[in-house]
């Protein structure tokens, strides 16, 4: 029992710094896109900007519950009272989490696909929700989603790198790929907790590849 | 030829008014970037909105020169030009 408090305390530690490390990439990221728009006032930029931000926000809300239950671990106080209290904290942070990074990802979509109707963004928008609202916002729905829409993303940037063979182009690819991984792992968590800790693994090394990406843009 | 981006074409409009000693004619503009007068009056709209081009007149003939930011573009359009073509934005 001892043991598996304490891999639990890690595992929310773990992972609330892990999604605090994501957060602060994407914001890098985001601050960027947004000084390019600020210059270029060009809608690309805008949209993407937008869905750096909510990536950091999901990342933010993420890391803040996982920070809660690290610390609850820490200095536990009576138990029944704080078990429903972080349950339901819990359950809201994850539906934030969700939210926000599907959208984000909605968009990046959007952008690539360059759909210009709203109508069809607010379709794509209702079948990506709806799903989740009849599972009652269940993670691997959730994760089932996100690796379609990072399967698009892939194949754009995996198209882009062909297109103008440039290494930030072949890095960005990886991590996306790497991040698409991740999410497919997370699906069959269930079947076997390797899948979670590979799966956080694989998310982590295609952040780092975003970072690293970012990196080389400033040193141009 | 290869349709240029967005981009490039702000690049070009921007890098022709800096290469005249920051002060260009609107027909040698409408030459060096080789865009359709209707396009070009377009961009222009654009970059005068954002601040980075502004007209002005000397003895009744029209000029355009960069602004602060448009000299401000063209130092970091390496880096923008690395983030777009990464991202394929």
């Amino acid at each position: 029992m001892g043991l598996a408090v304490l891999t639990m305390n890690n595992m929310f530690g773990v992972g609330a710094l892990a999604q605090i490390c994501f957060a602060i990439i994407t914001l890098l990221i985001a601050f960027f896109a947004l000084r390019i728009y600020k210059i270029t006032k060009l809608e690309n930029y805008q949209k993407f900007t937008l869905a750096f931000f909510f990536i950091a926000a999901a990342y933010l809300f993420k890391s803040f519950i996982n920070l809660l239950f690290f610390l609850e671990f820490l200095n536990p106080g009576p138990a029944v009272e704080t078990f429903s209290n972080l349950a339901g904290l819990y359950a809201y942070g994850s539906l934030v989490h969700i939210v926000l990074m599907l959208l984000a990802l909605l968009i990046l979509v959007n952008l690539i696909l360059k759909i210009k109707n709203k109508k069809v963004f607010i379709l794509l928008l209702i079948l990506t929700f709806i799903p989740l609202l009849i599972t009652n916002f269940s993670y691997s729905v959730f994760y089932l989603l996100a690796s379609i829409l990072l399967a698009i993303l892939v194949i754009h940037f995996y198209h882009n790198y062909q297109r103008i063979k440039s290494r930030g182009a072949l890095v960005v690819s990886f991590a996306f790929l790497f991040i698409l991984i991740g999410q497919i792992l997370f699906i069959f968590t269930s079947y076997t907790p390797h899948f979670f800790v590979w799966g956080h693994i694989l998310e982590f090394l295609g952040y780092v590849a975003l970072l690293f990406n970012y990196i080389m843009v400033l040193r141009k | 030829m290869k349709k240029r981006a967005r981009l490039e074409v702000v690049y070009d409009i921007l890098s022709s008014i800096r290469n005249k000693d920051n002060q260009i004619k609107p027909t040698h503009l409408l030459y060096k970037s080789n865009l359709s007068y209707k396009m070009m009056q377009g961009y222009l709209k654009d970059l005068m909105d954002g601040d980075m081009v502004e007209s002005n007149e000397e003895k009744g003939k029209k000029h355009y020169s960069l602004t602060k930011k448009g000299f401000d573009f063209l130092g970091k359009y390496d880096k923008i030009k690395e983030f777009t073509d990464s991202f394929g934005l």
